[in-house]
């Protein structure tokens, strides 16, 4: 392994602070050594790996790494366009022959029959986008630990920088300090302890303290209000609210199609909420004679349950959307 | 934790061991051998530590970059504690500080053992108390020609005395120890135990240790004829091995006796009470001096590592590692000066150490017996800014005040061998000095020295507790 042919002492060229991010030993070998009198440049900064990119080419990072599409994909499009056609066709028909062709009534059911369609697919669009979405998240999340675990530099940049990108709409100070300490040559799981320490801690907190937030205010909301169906409803609300609040901070959103594992856990909390109503309504029925305890009791269980679940389905959501899991660290020292 | 600059009212001073109960303690000692840079890591660990405030609105910046609690904004204070254990002698902190900051000149060596203590305090989330934890750090320095009596421990007179004649004898030392041998061979015959005679013995052999120490030699035992302390003058230095026919006369039964007691009395306090109390400890490796000053000096860096490395006791923390006494659980390899190579070289001066300690720890001891060990280059104080030239052909390299220069030049130091151990007619490596310099110090009394790695090494040191 010879590579140190680099010769010692005072270079008479112009430099400048920046350093070069190749830290390919061999790759200086032959270079002249000695004091150098040329201009210099510094560090290798977010913004010199971006111009790097730039000049390789490449125009710019993608916001994820895209999953391959498969062929069934247009298929399945083309499949709906199909049936949107023939449905707003047949639907058409079926209006005009109601109303027996008086335009005044059949004009405005069909105006609304396409509004409604037009929302319907903008639903399952977002649908679709948020599935595609968790895909691509647990592709980062798969690239990110493979890059650490091969320090594998250039994967790791790729998917890291876009995710630094995305996080900092509600952590711009944090992501700022992040670019500006960031050393992009370090090794990948230094670069991303750092992520971790300046950006990602920021985020978890923040969740945390929504999480906190929203199980109080679910909880006390389910303690409040009378009806079971209500309660179901509210606790529905507040677990969907929750979920998309925290997506939202780790740069991305989850849908309840996306997600089928967290909405079955809101659907669960939701049930719950109602069942517990009901069941403090059958303990203080059942206690004619002494209705003071359950009835206190019946609203604070409630309460309790309910804000519980929904702090576990926080939790849940919050580990599902972190970039890399709290014990990534365990996968570092594999290698 | 209490105030205790203002002594407490005497019914509240019940409160201090409840006080010293719920902060954690550790003490971290900073090993070396002599010249590796221990007195300049503390100065530098300090003052990042009570100048961290000032990077707390730039998070990863700083001479604290990647320490975990600082970047995560969860340390609030440090401060020295001056008042604790008055009676011991403390580090030099504010003077050494002075001394680099505004002499731009590095600081003299340690001369005996000394102590800072650094209370610092964290940002805990957790439901009960106010929300802080605290950590009393306990820094302990030394001289790094201590380091090397360690494995005197296990040797008794004429062991010692063989194997340290072994080296005199090398032909690189050959021609500092001959006044020593010329005196040697003068009193043979006399058979004396003769003081006058032991005296200049003695001397003879501590300017032989002198000469070989400031050729950059490590094995030059006894450590403390280099750096007496508070045992200069003392009848128990006037120690030097003796060929084996000359132990059992009278001089020898009384060099012998005084190497018992040396051992005993100077070797082992040290060792019980300073040394192996540590909790954490960073092993200092100058290896790029080494490199420059040739294979042989090198090469007894290499058998001073292996020969310490033995009287290391390392524990995974566990109750029969408490049961046994042993503390240190973390052991940190830095190689320093990681400012007097290119940036691109840093990871490979890493590696080196790494294939170094591979060698020196054949057995794997460190290891399997270590709860945590590391590797990493840093930069206690950087001397030097990284730059890389604009034309072609484009390359790394440095840019700082070389010693005995006026002003600040660009240089390129040459490659490290990755090589363990390296080819020495290959390397093409050229060590120059950088000094500390104002240019690139910005206001180190408020924003800490520059450095490379030093937040991270703390991290590893300290950032769990």
């Amino acid at each position: 392994m010879n590579s140190f042919t680099r010769r010692p002492g005072i270079v008479n060229e112009h430099a400048s602070s920046e350093s070069n991010p190749n830290t390919n030993h061999q790759s200086r070998e032959k270079l002249p050594p000695g004091k150098i009198e040329l201009s210099a440049i510094p560090i290798a900064s977010i913004d010199e790996v971006e111009k790097k990119r730039y000049e390789n080419g490449n125009d710019k990072f993608e916001s994820f790494p895209l999953p391959k599409t498969y062929s069934w994909t247009s298929t399945f499009i083309l499949w709906i366009v199909f049936l949107l056609v023939i449905t707003t066709g047949m639907g058409t028909k079926i209006i005009y022959d109601t109303t027996a062709g008086n335009y005044w009534l059949s004009l405005p059911i069909l105006i609304l029959s396409i509004v409604l369609m037009i929302y319907t697919i903008n639903v399952f669009a977002q649908e679709w986008k948020a599935i595609n979405q968790v895909k691509k998240i647990t592709l980062l999340r798969k690239n990110l630990i493979e890059s650490i675990r091969n320090n594998n530099h250039s994967m790791f940049i790729d998917n890291l920088i876009p995710l630094v990108d995305r996080l900092g709409y509600y952590s711009e100070e944090q992501v700022n300090s992040f670019k500006k300490a960031v050393n992009y040559d370090d090794p990948p799981y230094m670069v991303f302890q750092q992520f971790e320490n300046i950006v990602l801690n920021h985020i978890d907190n923040l969740a945390l303290e929504l999480i906190k937030k929203e199980s109080i205010i679910g909880g006390v909301g389910v303690a409040i209000i009378p009806h079971p169906a209500l309660d179901g409803l509210f606790a529905l609300w507040r677990g969907m609210r929750l979920m998309r609040k925290i997506s939202h901070l780790y740069g991305h959103t989850i849908t309840p199609l996306s997600s089928p594992m967290l909405m079955r856990s809101v659907i669960l909390n939701a049930t719950i909420a109602a069942g517990m109503e009901e069941l403090a309504r059958i303990v203080v029925e059942g206690n004619q004679g002494n209705n003071l305890f359950p009835s206190v009791l019946g609203p604070i269980s409630e309460a309790g349950i309910t804000g519980m679940r929904l702090h576990r389905l926080g939790i849940m959501t919050r580990s599902y959307c972190r970039p890399l899991p709290f014990n990534w660290k365990i996968t570092e020292k594999r290698f | 934790m209490l105030n205790q600059i203002y002594p407490l009212p005497m019914p509240l001073q019940i409160l201090r061991p409840i006080d010293n109960l719920i902060t954690n303690h550790l003490t971290l000692g900073i090993s070396g051998f002599a010249r590796a840079g221990k007195t300049i890591f503390i100065t530098s660990l300090t003052q990042a530590l009570l100048t961290a405030d000032a990077w707390s609105k730039q998070r990863g910046q700083g001479p604290l970059a990647h320490f975990g609690p600082f970047e995560r904004g969860e340390l609030i204070s440090a401060r020295i504690r001056d008042d604790l254990h008055p009676q011991r002698p403390q580090f030099p902190f504010r003077a050494m500080r002075d001394a680099i900051a505004t002499g731009s000149r590095w600081p003299e060596a340690t001369t005996g053992v000394s102590h800072l203590i650094i209370d610092l305090e964290f940002r805990r989330d957790c439901w009960i108390g106010n929300g802080r934890k605290k950590l009393q750090l306990e820094i302990i320095d030394y001289p790094g020609e201590w380091l090397i009596d360690l494995p005197m421990l296990s040797m008794n007179y004429s062991e010692w005395s063989k194997e340290c004649l072994n080296i005199a004898k090398l032909p690189e030392r050959k021609l500092w120890v001959k006044p020593f041998w010329e005196s040697l061979n003068n009193v043979e015959n006399s058979h004396t135990d003769n003081e006058e005679k032991i005296i200049e013995l003695s001397r003879f052999w501590r300017e032989y240790l002198q000469h070989a120490a400031a050729a950059g030699y490590i094995l030059n035992q006894p450590g403390r004829l280099l750096r007496p302390d508070h045992l200069r003058d003392s009848p128990i230095l006037r120690l030097f091995p003796l060929p084996e026919e000359m132990q059992s006369t009278p001089l020898g039964q009384t060099i012998n006796s005084r190497y018992q007691h040396y051992c005993q009395k100077v070797i082992r306090p040290f060792y019980e009470q300073t040394f192996s109390r540590m909790n954490r400890q960073v092993v200092l490796v100058d290896i790029l001096r080494y490199l420059q000053l040739g294979e042989k000096p090198f090469n007894e860096l290499q058998t001073g590592i292996t020969q310490i490395l033995a009287s290391f006791r390392y524990g995974k923390g566990g109750a029969l590692d408490w049961l046994k006494g042993i503390k240190t659980t973390h052991v940190l390899f830095a190689l320093t000066k990681a400012d007097h190579v290119v940036r691109g070289d840093r990871l490979n001066l890493e590696q080196l150490l790494r294939r170094m300690l591979a060698f020196v720890d054949e057995k794997n001891t460190l290891r399997a017996t270590t709860l945590k060990h590391d590797v990493m280059a840093l930069a206690s104080i950087a001397t030097t800014e990284d730059r890389k030239t604009i034309s072609p052909p484009v390359r790394e390299i440095l840019y700082g005040l070389p010693a005995g220069y006026n002003e600040l030049v660009q240089y390129d130091p040459g490659g490290i061998p990755l090589d363990m151990p390296p080819d020495w007619n290959e390397i093409q490596f050229q060590y120059l000095d950088f000094q500390p310099t104002k240019q690139l110090m910005q206001e180190p009394l408020y924003r800490g020295f520059p450095a490379i790695n030093l937040g991270r090494a703390l991290n590893f040191l300290i950032a769990e507790d």
